[in-house]
């Protein structure tokens, strides 16, 4: 608006006149009137601090309490995860614990109704299916577990029942992500951590949408943008999201075509002689899986074979098996050979649900070893989780089925004498067999007890199989006719696992109980109990801790220790037994604390260090290895493996794989060829389908469907197809289709190019509608290491119903 | 620099009557229209010195019991 | 209020800036850089002729894709600078009444959780781009029939992350399950001193701290201030936020007081 010098002066001049005119008019006029000002500054609302409850990023909240409920949510500005930020579920976190549906009672199956009992009664009946036989029992846990649920359960079926039939949802999430970790580094969990985020140039996400499943993360990139920062953002996806509307440059593969594509890079940085010579010859062994004896570390190989091995990988060869332009692979080759930009990678679900997980994960591993875009704020290859304690829970304190904690395995009699020293438990007590993997024991709990279905009960705890497992009529509802089969579920609320349960348990959930998360930075994060659980509800370790404490009592020897005392024993300041198996003695103390003391002690070996507890309960979180330093502090690690950032480099090596699986301080460059999905279109099947979540829900909605906001903004799941495909089958929006593949078949409404557009000839489902299980599509193909199922890559047909 | 200010007058009319005839004696003092003992005026001064002089002179001129500042635009 | 308090730095910052041709400038801003905004314009449902040179043409919708009601396009978003402006008084006389403020608030609890909560968004909203959001909300506007809320806060890059539509664009929005949470209602004023002194801000500033886009004159009338020539809202108006937003051990310290002998 332009005026000129003197009507702009006369314009100065009229507004000062009229503010000083309307003061000296109305001195005393209250500007607004007020309603009720007694009420305001004596809410009796009270802040406190927490981890969100959903994803893995991690974000802190300020939870508002008054009169015993949650009435706000507000981003924590002292958190360095979010900065005072959320996403909108994080906004309405809140909300997830007040759903009118909320399990209150413990409810026993008669026929095909169930009844009220008590939590005696429960507690006895889980303890008889136990005792039945001890090694036919198993526990479903998952990522949302705390970090004392996990331990707990862990420490009860492995330590107390020399049982090892363990296994998190987290199998189904990113067991590749481990397998890659392991096979690279000979340790688990990212080196790097979201301060690369602030620092890198370059931004590459593998089959990755952040815009909607990490939004606190991605804003962190593109709002440097909208500062003015110059970021180049690179979506390598199967599908247009909204990541891609924000990318430079969108590189449109096939299903698989990621094998290629990090191939193609590697392949470019030889020919090219862009690899990092210095970084390479320092830090790096290469590797080439092992035909003779398929291993999670395979063989190594030298340098001149690695080379050969890539010869054939040219852009145009992987044009052809990845559908990515040559010219776009040679842009990612120059990217990564130069050495002065700063390169970020972050994947989560894409490269982890994958039948070729491990070897996707190790290849981008590897083109950041072999480029030398490593261990320097912003050079950082990152896998993100998708549940808020992927890491801390599965993955560090170990609750797979071959894990023990603190990085340790069962099949390892060095590991188990440490674990049963710990326990104090006598020696042997741990039993050296890997248990059942996710996939293998819902086959075995679905499969007749008399065809060799071992498992016969499954205890599942903060997770919801009956939507969640790929295949589900083969890998759960197959259990509705054995009747000699019990499910037991711990929940908040009825869900697709709960259709099928003999006895469902009624759980507190986030701030009704004292937590402790770890995020996929290495964050440790601690929250105490804000508010009650509703009815009696009650906490899972509690759930945990009563059913051993009545197997003690039965005199089931596995749950003493070597001493005789129960294994979950917490004395008080008196060295008196606290009665924490007694809900009305439960928050007499902090058990939390207690069974995370305990824990602490496991994370040395794999130097995962552990700060005491009350230091969490100071902080936003601390990524690990905490490090006690001299003055009594205790410090966090940002950047492992790299001199000057992690404590446990040596002084003058730079560079430090100090858990290097060939033990002489060095990572390991993975080959792995291309291999084609474990389904692929035919003329049956015409299709690729492919799943995912939406911005607005969590997991499988369960807690986000019952929060009006975000259900409202996305009440159902859909079926999303490319416009051009919709004109063939002449699909317009809102129509009924029907989707088959050779396991199942659902039928949804269409959104042509919906939230997000996928290609020509594939279709992508959400799995959070309970109603609309795409899992009765998917396949239940698993990577040979990771164990964990491709949801990404299947085959099915549609028709217009 | 242009500032809106309120000139609050003491109760003592003669007093009253001598000071605004100070202040209209000033050129760079608009006058508005007075509300009781209230008057609204704006200044202009060059810089951000005088504009505190021209206050200040105000503040000290018999019968002006109170001045306040509502309005001040500072960028030329 | 009294003269020792000299002003701050005041700016004049309200009322002149009243131009939608920010909204060029932010498009450009963005830099989606894909080509989904030029793809979208081809997209294989929608009638395809050449526009020649007559830009003003719109092209028309295809009727496979109405059902998808309303979704926000390029032209919505171009013509927007056509929106004729209400013509604006600074000066003129604001009055708020009980009645007036009371539905400002509850018109306010209607498209939120709680106070604090980001508002949902009561039209729909661009699946893929952002541009749209900020052509509007950037400065916010008032015309005949539409009142556009400015943004309270900086720009954030992705709006969607937070905000989200009140109504799904294609599916039935009944609610799945009923839900009992109650949110944390507005405050109804701020506390004061005495009675004439300016009321303490009853909420937090955090992603609130541009105080005219609630209460300036594209917000609800009766959340508007009566005096919106003064802009440096918080020269008058303290924080009084309770949200927690403090460090643990940040505790203000004080020395001992004098030990006096009795």
């Amino acid at each position: 608006m332009q005026k000129s010098q003197s009507s702009r002066r006369d314009f100065i001049k009229s507004a000062a006149m009229a503010s000083a005119t309307a003061v000296a008019a109305g001195i005393s006029d209250p500007s607004l009137p007020i309603l009720s000002a007694a009420e305001v500054g004596d809410s009796g609302l009270e802040w406190n601090k927490a981890p969100c409850r959903f994803c893995g990023t991690g974000c802190h909240v300020q939870v508002g309490v008054q009169d015993g409920r949650v009435v706000a949510v507000a981003g924590d500005k002292n958190a360095d995860v979010n900065k005072g930020l959320l996403c909108v579920k994080g906004y309405h976190v809140g909300a997830a614990l007040y759903g009118e549906d909320r399990l209150t009672k413990p409810l026993l199956r008669e026929g095909d109704s169930y009844v009220e009992i008590s939590w005696d009664k429960a507690i006895n009946i889980i303890a008889d299916r136990i005792e039945g036989d001890p090694h036919k029992f198993a526990i479903y846990g998952s990522g949302q577990w705390t970090i004392p649920e996990g331990y707990a359960a862990q420490k009860f079926i492995k330590g107390g029942l020399s049982n090892n039939h363990i296994d998190p949802n987290a199998r189904l999430c990113m067991a590749s992500a481990v397998t890659g970790f392991l096979a690279t580094y000979g340790v688990d969990e990212p080196a790097g951590c979201y301060d690369d985020l602030d620092e890198c140039d370059v931004l590459i996400m593998w089959g990755n949408n952040p815009a909607e499943m990490h939004p606190v993360l991605f804003s962190r990139v593109i709002d440097r943008r909208s500062r003015g920062e110059e970021i180049t953002l690179i979506d390598i996806g199967t599908r247009r999201t909204r990541t891609t509307t924000q990318c430079q440059h969108y590189l449109e593969m096939k299903g698989h075509g990621d094998l290629a594509i990090a191939n193609g890079i590697a392949h470019l940085l030889i020919k090219n002689d862009t690899y990092n010579k210095e970084f390479v010859e320092s830090f790096c062994n290469f590797k080439a899986p092992d035909s003779d004896n398929p291993n999670l570390h395979g063989k190594g190989i030298s340098f001149d074979d690695y080379k050969v091995m890539l010869e054939r990988y040219t852009p145009e060869y992987v044009e052809e098996l990845s559908g990515v332009p040559a010219d776009d692979i040679r842009m990612l080759g120059d990217l990564f050979g130069n050495p002065d930009i700063k390169i970020t990678s972050l994947w989560c679900m894409g490269m982890n649900q994958h039948t070729r997980g491990t070897a996707i994960n190790t290849l981008v591993h590897g083109i950041h070893l072999l480029s030398g875009h490593f261990g320097t704020p912003g050079d950082a290859p990152t896998s993100l989780t998708g549940q808020p304690s992927a890491c801390g829970t599965v993955r560090e304190v170990g609750t797979l089925a071959h894990t023990l904690s603190g990085g340790r395995v069962v099949a390892n009699p060095e590991h188990r004498k440490h674990t049963e020293e710990y326990w104090n438990l006598p020696e042997g007590r741990i039993n050296p067999v890997p248990g059942y993997h996710t996939v293998l024991m819902w086959e075995k709990f679905c499969t007749p007890s008399d065809q060799g279905g071992d498992i016969d009960t499954i205890w599942v705890q903060v997770t919801n199989p009956g939507q969640t497992l790929p295949n589900l009529n083969k890998l759960f509802n197959g259990k509705k006719e054995l009747k000699e089969k019990f499910l037991i579920v711990s929940e908040v609320y009825p869900t697709a696992t709960t259709v099928l349960a003999d006895l469902i348990l009624p759980s507190a959930m986030w701030v009704e109980k004292n937590g402790v998360f770890g995020n996929s930075e290495r964050r440790t994060q601690q929250w105490f109990k804000m508010v009650d659980p509703p009815g009696d509800a009650r906490d899972d370790t509690w759930q945990t801790i009563a059913v051993a404490h009545r197997l003690f009592e039965r005199g089931v020897e596995g749950m003493k220790d070597k001493d005789g005392k129960f294994i979950f024993e917490v004395l008080d300041e008196q060295q008196k037994p606290v009665p924490i198996w007694q809900w009305e003695n439960y928050y007499d103390t902090n058990v939390d604390k207690h069974l995370f003391e305990e824990y602490r002690q496991f994370t040395r070996l794999k130097h995962k260090d552990l700060a005491p507890y009350d230091e969490y309960v100071k902080e936003r979180g601390l990524r690990w290895p905490v490090v006690q330093q001299e003055d009594g502090s205790w410090k966090e690690t940002h950047f492992r493996f790299s001199e000057g950032y992690d404590p446990y480099v040596e002084p003058g090596k730079g560079m430090q794989f100090y858990h290097s699986s060939t033990k002489d301080d060095r990572a390991q460059i993975w080959f792995h060829p291309w291999e084609p999905p474990a389904e692929v279109p035919d003329e049956e099947y015409p299709l690729m389908m492919t799943t995912g979540r939406v911005l607005e829900h969590w997991h499988t909605g369960t807690m986000t469907r019952r929060i009006p906001e975000l259900n409202r903004a996305m009440p159902a799941a859909y079926i999303e197809m490319n416009p051009e495909d919709a004109a063939a089958y002449e699909i317009r929006n809102g129509d009924l289709i029907r989707v088959e593949s050779r396991r199942g078949v659902i039928e949804l409404q269409a959104w042509v190019a919906g939230r997000g557009k996928p290609p020509v000839g594939t279709v992508f489902i959400p799995f959070f509608d309970e109603t609309i299980l795409v899992n009765d599509l998917t396949l239940d193909a698993i990577d040979p290491f990771s164990k964990q199922p491709d949801y990404k890559k299947c085959a099915v047909r549609i028709s217009k119903v | 620099m242009i500032s809106g200010l309120v000139v609050h007058f003491s109760e003592d009319e003669s007093l009253t009557n001598a000071a605004l005839i100070e202040i209209k004696a000033k050129a760079n003092i608009d006058i508005g229209i007075q509300s009781e003992r209230c008057l609204p005026i704006v200044v202009e001064t060059d810089s951000i010195e005088s504009s505190h002089k021209m206050t200040d002179w105000l503040f000290e001129l018999e019968g002006v019991s109170h001045v306040d500042v509502t309005y001040v635009h500072l960028d030329e | 209020m009294d003269s020792q308090s000299q002003p701050k730095q005041l700016t004049l910052l309200g009322f002149l800036i009243l131009s939608l041709s920010v909204v060029g400038y932010f498009v450009g801003l963005q830099s989606p850089v894909s080509s989904e905004l030029e793809e979208r314009t081809v997209d294989p449902l929608l009638v395809k002729h050449e526009t020649g040179a007559d830009d003003d043409v719109m092209l028309a919708t295809h009727y496979a894709k109405m059902n998808l009601s309303g979704k926000a396009d390029q032209t919505w978003m171009t013509k927007l600078s056509d929106l004729q402006e209400l013509p604006y008084d600074p000066y003129e006389k604001i009055e708020v009444s009980f009645d007036q403020k009371k539905e400002a608030l509850l018109y306010r609890e209607k498209n939120r959780a709680f106070n604090g909560a980001p508002p949902t968004v009561p039209h729909p909203v661009d699946q893929f781009s952002t541009a749209s959001c900020v052509a509007c909300h950037t400065e916010g506007a008032k015309t005949a029939s539409l009142r556009i809320p400015k943004m309270p806060h900086p720009f954030y890059a992705n709006c969607t992350q937070c905000h989200v539509e009140q109504k799904s664009p294609l599916l039935n929005d009944e609610l799945f399950r009923e839900n009992s949470f109650v949110g944390l209602p507005a405050p109804e004023g701020g506390p004061r001193a005495f009675s004439i002194a300016p009321p303490q801000i009853p909420h937090t500033e955090w992603l609130r701290n541009d105080c005219l886009s609630c209460h300036g004159r594209t917000s609800l009338p009766g959340i508007r201030t009566t005096h919106p020539w003064r802009t440096s809202c918080t020269q008058c108006h303290a924080a009084s936020s309770d949200s927690g937003q403090t460090l643990i051990d940040s505790t203000p310290q004080f020395l001992s007081p004098i030990p006096i002998k009795k």
